[in-house]
């Protein structure tokens, strides 16, 4: 190499045929892959052709998909036109000459005039080619063998012109009709004519390339500040050929002096004075675009966030810990969830990939989100040596779930049983720019040795249909790319059958000290979705490089924490456990999707096989309400499309209107199982799905509060009205007037589970009264307002007018029992109950009915997460401050918290009570659900119900926020360390920015 | 286990109890016996046999070795020489009273042995025994899971099925080292976590050895880990029970141990687990 080209160069300008391609049929992809990085590294090439942009198009430009593109320009038409390329990689014309009437006549006369004179002085027969842009070209050799001669074969074709113009006694051969060729353009009026001669033929036209290397100084180089000594110039005709000029040297304008100029032409006459000659032709040309690429570092697409108040940090490796990381450190996007799992798997990696309501549903069982084909895997060998963590030594192994990015990274240096040591850096993502794509980009770098490194790769099959329900199709397909510093490059390719799946396999050199990268991208589509969405980036065959796909998911999550983010000042852990919680409620929904919810435990974990319960309502959903308004409408509108099934279900048990099942999948069918072998040996019965009919109002309450803060009324018109109806008329044929004038809601099992078939449950009587008050002033309200979707409401559902006051006074009647003191019996006969004495349930390791059994749990009072406690929270407006503080006092001590759901609810309340400590207490153990690293908790799935019960924790605990028709306000009871909590809210769609500080409780709240 | 199985006589009483295990053991390793006499002076074999009550036919298949000196140090040296696979011994000498759960040389042993120790009840030798069923007491640490190897691959060897139980007491903290698995401290819907903790600890055993192989079941009870398994082991028709221990004896460690050789009719196996670093 050169000296003067051991340097990157800016911009690089270059003929395409002869210098880049042999010619126009030649498979162009080497090429193209360095051209393409080149251009991802910043570096602007300039392409310059003398024919149309047809045969570019198909060799090179059609491949590349990217905003990089708009780094590539194509020179056409021998310097009459260029384009270049927008943001969506489309074609954009930038400049051409067209010739003028007169102009094209005079070229016209001034072909012929050259044609009629070689026939008429030499008898020499040659022809015109008239269809091209500002010029006429004539063939000097019309002959069959001679038709389309390659750049190859330059040196036989002028043997073979000059013989021809020779043999007919035309003096001065091929420059002889260039003479000729510019006196008759000059008499026919072309002053400023441009003869050219690629041998075959002698070109008279208005522009050259000439033109084309000044337009790239004026318009590229200058507006991008590239000094010339900064441009690579490249051509294979830059010397005499036939005594002529080549076509090339027109490139050699004033403006590029200073450029570095290289020939890789024959130039059988030399080149002229300050062009490099490296002859060898194309090849050639693609070691030095080569070299010139590898000035720039092989890298992932983007870089780590670095702050350890967002990120999750998993140092070394405990092969027994592996379940857990997975589901912590998922990544996911409402759509498809993909478990962190390590890509070369281990002892203990349980790889899945779930997509969100595709549920496969066996004869008889239980329906179980599907896990689809795994397109994680990858894995290297050197020398044919595993990779392993397994195997030799990890010299470093980090993972870090970067909540900022929505990406999960990992480090690992490791010494393999030979001493080689190989440092692999590896991303993955699931795209929330676009929800099916799921990326993953793995760096690997020798760096003691160099030899042979196979990669191999999971190929999933490219189509995978999962029966379900609904016969949803999936279809999962894996694009691979591999990038050398030299360019990017597709190695040759074999497959590795390793039963059941089918892995493919590449082999190539590396070598010591330099880095190489494998780009992944998964495509998940099913036929669930419109077939219109396919003109986005998934269904092309041709997709933009990581770095832009990264880059658009990076901007989506930025737009999310924009909306969502929740600051933490002064507590490190809990700043990140806060924003661990956002990641995993943001990343488990899918706003543009209504047919699917968010299953226990989200796209993380096999774990509650996927089915949606009330956690989603009742713990996820403010979240969603206050930060993610679309989202929260979607997950409503499954509990509208399943409403179907709710009514049958209600319908089913002898009851009018609509109860939603306990556990629900895809259709809305209670999908709970109906025992289960406890490894105590005993078969239990599950009682919830027959019992546990909150789930009704906990929907209802969720449509209202949503309608409440976001003021969506063509959803309430739509679908939120009929569900808080239908819920309502549930409730008003479930209760029952009995002799005592009350009305009962018998054998019911409320949030507490450890008390089944009891009578007036306080939580399902309190939530049921709720929820026939709002259906009747949603009726008011409705047929108030909009009095004809009232009727067509009323008529379609039903209703009596007189309906509405049977709800109020069902509502009315409704037992609930208080004693002196104002506690809430949490249903008949709890007082009566045996009197556990206050647990020190926040050090328990077992729930307490594991430790003392069913039974006697159930004589006593003895309660597995907030039941009447749970009603104040979710109504605290509609209890005076005694009456909610004598149930807190009463009933937390008699919590074990056997449920996950517990804490963080105990955590809101105690803080709203100014009970800081209590509430820190709490905060703390919700956070230690997931994120303790000791529990085994996770391996399942990320507890996704807790993390939204840890942010009401946050926004209506310690922050304190309540709202009414004037707007939020905050009673902020900060933990001491907290210096500050900031988040923002949406309320009824304008933005409300709260900042809270510790002491004095003071409150910034904005409107933004 | 491929070394040979020891047993430590020193009379006809655990003679009998011990050499009808250490057959089934050796006949299931495919391993010799090595009977190992140790006296305050050396003795001839004969005369060994004539003190242990046996029969130069009922040692067929077996090696005498007698040495002089101290039982503990000179049985725990024999083993290490021979590379024993395990060493069968009763808790103490049968007929002799009981005031600790295991007598001053099989504790000896034990602290020093390099293999796992078969512990035998200093009670009549058990019928026909044979592992059928193997009780494996696990607490979710992955220091106790050193006995996890063993147990399986002799339930593999004898077709035995393998019992793993966990026992959450009251009074733990819970495992403090990374990678240990506690009872499901939350049990949001018993019908979905059951079987996840199930699972996952039976896979997470799963990564110490070859489980899928086996007739595994995995089974949850809470009180007092070692009266839990007696517990089981009675009412379970359990034939071995596997122990894995840190190697710490006196205070309050060992009492799963202590309370299961002190009071268990079975063979039980320790497995001391390798030092934390």
């Amino acid at each position: 190499m050169s000296s003067s080209l051991d340097r990157p160069f800016r911009l690089i300008a270059f003929d395409w045929d002869g210098t880049a391609v042999t010619d126009r049929t030649t498979d162009a992809s080497v090429v193209r892959g360095t051209i393409e990085r080149l251009l991802r590294c910043g570096v602007v090439v300039f392409i310059v052709t003398g024919t149309n942009r047809t045969h570019l198009d198909r060799q090179i430009a059609d491949e590349i998909v990217g905003r990089h593109k708009q780094r590539l320009y194509l020179a056409t038409n021998r310097g009459s036109e260029v384009f270049g390329f927008d943001e969506l990689s489309a074609p954009v014309l930038l400049q051409r000459r067209i010739g003028t009437e007169i102009e094209e006549r005079a070229l016209t006369a001034t072909a012929e005039a050259v044609r009629d004179d070689l026939a008429k002085t030499a008898g020499l027969e040659v022809t015109i080619v008239y269809d091209r842009m500002n010029r006429r070209k004539v063939d000097l050799i019309p002959l069959p063998q001679w038709r389309d001669p390659p750049k190859s074969a330059i040196g036989e074709l002028l043997d073979a012109v000059e013989a021809r113009l020779a043999s007919a006694g035309f003096p001065g051969g091929i420059r002889g009709v260039a003479e000729l060729a510019r006196r008759a353009a000059i008499a026919n009026g072309l002053q400023d004519v441009r003869i050219t001669s690629d041998v075959k033929h002698v070109e008279i036209g208005l522009t050259d390339k000439s033109d084309s290397i000044r337009w790239m100084v004026a318009h590229v180089a200058g507006p991008a500040g590239i000094p010339t000594r900064d441009i690579l110039i490249g051509g294979d005709e830059f010397g005499r050929v036939g005594g002529y000029e080549g076509s090339d040297s027109r490139m050699l304008v004033e403006e590029v002096e200073g450029a570095t100029v290289v020939s890789v032409g024959r130039e059988p006459d030399g080149v002229p004075a300050g062009v490099l000659h490296l002859p060898g032709g194309p090849p050639r040309f693609c070691l030095l675009l080569g070299s010139q690429a590898a000035f720039h570092p092989v890298n992932l697409p983007v870089a780590p966030t670095a702050d350890p108040a967002w990120t999750l940090i998993e140092d070394g490796f405990v092969l027994t810990r592996e379940h857990e990381i997975e589901s912590l450190f998922s990544v996911s996007n409402g759509f498809v969830g993909s478990r962190g799992s390590l890509a070369e798997g281990s002892g203990l990696s349980a790889p899945a990939t779930f997509i969100a309501g595709v549920f496969e549903h066996a004869d008889g069982s239980t329906p179980t989100l599907v896990s689809a084909p795994d397109w994680t895997y990858l894995s290297g060998r050197i020398e044919g040596s595993a990779l392993q963590l397994e195997s030799g030594q990890p010299l470093e192994h980090r993972r870090v779930l970067d909540l900022r990015q929505g990406i999960l990274w990992r480090r690992w240096r490791h010494r393999d049983l030979s001493g080689r040591i190989t440092v692999i850096e590896g991303m993955r993502l699931a795209s929330q720019s676009d929800r099916r794509l799921l990326i993953q980009s793995v760096t690997f770098s020798p760096e003691n040795y160099g030899g042979v490194a196979t990669l191999e790769a999971a190929a999933p099959d490219g189509s995978a249909s999962i029966k379900s329900l609904f016969n949803v199709r999936v279809e999962l397909s894996v694009s691979a790319r591999i990038e050398r510093p030299e360019g990017d490059w597709t190695p040759a390719l074999s497959h590795v059958e390793v039963e059941p799946t089918r892995r493919d396999a590449w082999t190539m050199s590396v070598d010591l000290g330099r880095t190489y990268r494998i780009d992944r991208v998964a495509c998940v589509r099913t036929s669930r979705e419109p077939s219109a969405a396919d003109t986005s980036t998934t269904g092309a065959s041709v997709r933009p490089p990581p770095e832009e796909l990264v880059a658009a998911h990076c901007a989506a999550w930025r737009a999310h924490w924009n909306r969502c983010d929740v600051v933490v000042e002064g507590d490190l852990e809990a700043q990140r456990a806060a924003r661990f919680a956002v990641y995993h409620l943001v990343s488990a929904v899918n706003p543009d999707d209504e047919t699917v919810s968010i299953g226990a435990r989200a796209l993380t974990g096999p774990a509650y096989r996927g089915h949606v319960f009330w956690d989603t309502e009742i713990f996820m959903l403010p979240f969603f309400v206050f930060t993610y308004p679309k989202a929260a409408r979607a997950l409503l509108m499954y509990r509208y499309h399943t409403l179907t099934a709710a009514r049958a279900r209600a319908k089913r048990l002898g009851h009018r209107g609509a109860l939603y099942a306990w556990e629900s999948a895809d259709t809305g069918e209670d999908v709970t199982p109906s025992f289960v072998l406890a490894p105590t040996g005993e078969v239990l019965r599950i009682h919830v799905a027959e019992e546990e009919q909150h789930i009704s109002a906990d929907v209802a309450y969720a449509v209202w509060n949503y309608w409440n803060v976001s003021h969506d009324d063509t959803f309430l018109l739509d679908a939120g009205a009929e569900i808080i109806i239908e819920t309502a008329r549930f409730w008003a044929s479930r209760a029952v007037l009995e002799g005592d004038r009350r009305y009962h809601i018998r054998n019911v099992i409320g949030p507490d589970e450890y008390h089944e078939s009891v009578d007036d449950n306080a939580y399902t009587n309190g939530m049921a009264q709720w929820n026939l008050e709002t259906a009747a002033q949603v009726a008011d309200l409705v047929s108030e307002r909009w009095p004809d979707r009232w009727h067509a409401l009323s008529a379609r559902l039903g209703i009596d007018p007189a309906e509405p006051r049977v709800w109020a006074r069902v509502a009315t009647g409704l037992h609930m029992r208080f004693d002196a003191s104002g506690v809430i019996e949490q249903f008949q006969g709890y007082f009566d109950l045996e009197d556990p004495g206050p647990l020190d349930a926040g050090a328990a390791l077992v729930p307490t009915d594991l430790v003392v059994g069913r039974a006697k749990t159930q004589r006593s009072q003895v309660i597995k997460q907030p039941d009447v406690l749970m009603l104040i929270h979710l109504l605290w407006d509609r209890f005076s401050a005694d009456v909610r503080e004598a149930n807190f006092r009463y009933y937390e001590p008699r919590t074990s918290h056997g449920s996950s759901l517990s804490p963080p609810i105990h955590a809101a309340l105690a803080a709203r009570f100014g009970k800081i400590s209590v509430a820190e207490r709490y905060f703390r153990q919700t956070a230690e659900i997931d994120l303790a690293n000791r529990m085994g908790n996770a391996a399942g799935g990320v507890h996704v119900g807790a993390l939204g019960g840890m942010w009401q924790a946050i926004v209506f605990g310690f922050a304190g926020l309540s709202i009414s028709d004037e707007g939020p306000r905050f009673r902020p009871h900060l933990p001491p360390s907290w210096r500050r909590l900031a988040f923002h809210l949406l309320w009824r769609g304008g933005p409300v920015h709260a900042e809270l500080f510790p002491e004095p409780s003071a409150v910034r709240q904005e409107a933004m | 286990m491929t070394g040979p199985i020891m047993i430590p006589l020193q009379g006809p009483a655990d003679a009998a109890v011990a050499l009808p295990i250490a057959r089934r053991l050796a006949e299931l390793e495919g391993v010799p016996i090595h009977v190992i006499h140790v006296a305050h002076e050396a003795a001839t074999s004969l005369d060994v046999v004539e003190r242990l009550g046996m029969t130069a036919i009922e040692l067929r298949g077996s090696v005498l070795d007698t040495r002089a000196g101290e039982a503990g140090p000179a049985i725990v040296a024999t083993a290490d020489e021979l590379a024993a696979g395990s060493i069968v011994m009763c808790t103490r000498t049968p007929g002799l009273g009981a005031a600790e759960p295991v007598g001053v040389t099989a504790l000896e042993v034990l602290r020093s042995s390099p293999c796992p120790v078969f512990f035998l009840a200093p009670r009549p030798a058990i019928d026909n025994w044979g592992p059928r069923r193997i009780l494996l007491p696990h607490d979710g640490t992955p220091a106790t899971s050193a006995a996890v190897r063993p147990a399986a691959d002799l339930a593999r060897r004898s077709s035995a099925d393998l019992d793993i139980l966990h026992v959450a007491s009251p009074e733990s903290q819970g495992p403090v080292e990374r990678g240990g698995f506690a009872p499901p401290r939350y049990m949001d819907q018993p019908q979905h976590e059951w079987p996840a903790w199930t699972g996952e600890f039976i896979e997470r055993l799963g990564c110490i050895c070859d489980l899928a192989s086996l007739r595994v079941r995995m089974s949850f009870a809470s009180g007092t880990p070692g009266m839990e398994v007696l517990r089981f082991a009675d009412t379970n028709a359990t034939d071995l029970i596997v122990l894995g221990w840190r190697g710490e004896w006196g205070g309050g460690h060992a009492a799963t141990i202590k309370a299961i050789v002190g009071r268990t009719t079975l063979p039980v196996m320790v497995v001391r687990a390798p030092a934390v670093s």
